[in-house]
């Protein structure tokens, strides 16, 4: 009997055993909030939410890159030594783009000129008064104001979300005066910095959307002093 | 020419879950060694030689506890602009004992930064006067001998990629001297066999003027 379970025994170790070379690579489940990114492991797109990853053939570790619309992409470096047996990515979302708007809904007025033609019979004394005043309004700080050449910029003013800052401008410079025919030309610039640890002019890029707060601004230019087009 | 020596520590640290590594690596048009607009040193001394093959540049130290390298000037400003620069080697043996990789930031023999691979992992060096530090260490990736490093610089961030994938960034980077090369240490041997640089444009509309 004692024979018997000793052999029992021995056989269950051996099975066991068995079982677990055969599927002994370490694995650890990459999780996803949201459950809707994209998952990429050294590069390649590998699923949505929820992914498995085997660490076979030597790796050590993988690259895990995780992308979701709406939310601020990260990039991060799976070690197979990690304890766990699942880990979790949790995106930070993109609340510059939350707070803006851009080509989605036929805004592409980012960093793009556009003309004001203003309403006839306006002064230029009185275009430039309203246009003086919008941008007041919006910005703290005027940079340029050079009523001679015509020519207005503010300064940047910043707009601070959890992990990202947005800085916008306005510019507006004088097109063509005619007899009584004033075209100024607009735009607003628009750049965001999406790594907090960068400081500085230079961390800044071109953001192809305008903060919604702006979106008044833009409507009154176009108002006031233009000819309502 | 001049030879390049120091010691390699021998303990090799491990990544603890690195975050947030930059973006992926644009595309570069790569040039060969041979391209006589790049003056690569060539030199074949005692201890270590850099000569032009058909192949590419065949780097080798002749010695132990040296590192010999070849680099030349990139025509581009490294201070003001973003860029990558990448390398494509192929060394003779990857092992413990024999490192190899990429050198940059040359100021002389003794003042410079690399970033060099042995079979372990990879380590970032900062060169002062003679005196090493270490700025990174970690583990890579490659499934041949083809090796294929590179730099890329964006926004003050620096980013080394070893065959296409990231391995670590350094912040605030700031690389004074266009001088990169390879380099090759322990009687180590590598086949140099093209590279390529890309100077970027910063995405920024701040310095821009209209004309209206």
């Amino acid at each position: 009997m004692f024979r018997k379970k000793l052999l029992l025994s021995v056989v269950a170790m051996l099975l066991t055993s068995l079982c677990c070379s055969a599927w002994g690579a370490k694995k650890i489940t990459v999780k996803t909030i949201p459950e809707t990114a994209t998952i990429f492991i050294d590069g390649q797109a590998v699923g949505e939410g929820s992914y498995k990853v085997k660490f076979d053939g030597g790796n050590e570790f993988y690259i895990v890159t995780v992308v979701a619309d709406g939310y601020i992409g990260r990039r991060y470096r799976l070690l197979k030594s990690n304890p766990n047996n699942t880990v979790v990515y949790r995106l930070n979302e993109d609340e510059a783009m939350k707070a803006s708007t851009g080509s989605e809904n036929g805004m592409e007025l980012a960093n793009q000129w556009f003309d004001i033609t203003c309403r006839r019979g306006m002064s230029e004394d009185m275009v430039w008064k309203r246009l003086m005043s919008i941008a007041t309004r919006y910005f703290s700080n005027i940079e340029v104001r050079d009523k001679a050449a015509g020519w207005i910029k503010t300064q940047w003013a910043v707009t601070k979300f959890a992990h990202q800052r947005v800085r916008t401008r306005l510019e507006v410079r004088i097109s063509f005066t005619g007899e009584d025919v004033v075209t100024y030309r607009a735009r607003i610039v628009s750049e965001i910095n999406d790594d907090l640890d960068c400081k500085g002019s230079d961390c800044y890029e071109s953001y192809p959307r305008v903060l919604k707060k702006y979106e008044p601004m833009i409507e009154e230019l176009q108002t006031s002093v233009g000819g309502g087009e | 020419m001049k030879k390049i020596f120091f010691m390699l520590m021998a303990v090799w640290g491990l990544t603890c879950g690195a975050q947030g590594v930059t973006d992926e690596l644009p595309e570069v048009e790569m040039v060969s060694m041979a391209d006589p607009e790049y003056e690569w040193m060539q030199y074949d001394e005692k201890d270590s030689k850099a000569m032009l093959k058909k192949q590419g540049l065949e780097l080798e130290s002749k010695k132990d506890d040296s590192l010999c390298a070849t680099y030349c000037e990139m025509p581009f400003n490294t201070e003001d602009n973003d860029f990558v620069v990448i390398f494509d080697m192929k060394p003779e043996s990857v092992d413990d004992k024999k490192p190899f990789g990429i050198i940059y930031d040359v100021e002389n023999d003794v003042t410079y930064k690399a970033m060099v691979l042995t079979k372990k992992g990879y380590q970032v060096l900062s060169v002062a006067d003679g005196k090493v530090s270490v700025l990174r260490k970690g583990m890579y990736k490659a499934k041949s001998k083809d090796f294929s490093l590179a730099m890329y610089m964006k926004k003050g961030k620096l980013t080394f990629f070893v065959n296409g994938l990231p391995m670590c960034t350094m912040k605030n980077a700031v690389i004074k001297n266009p001088q990169f090369g390879f380099v090759v240490g322990n009687k180590g041997k590598m086949e140099c066999k093209q590279f390529g640089y890309k100077v970027l444009e910063r995405d920024t509309t701040s310095e821009e003027t209209d004309e209206v």
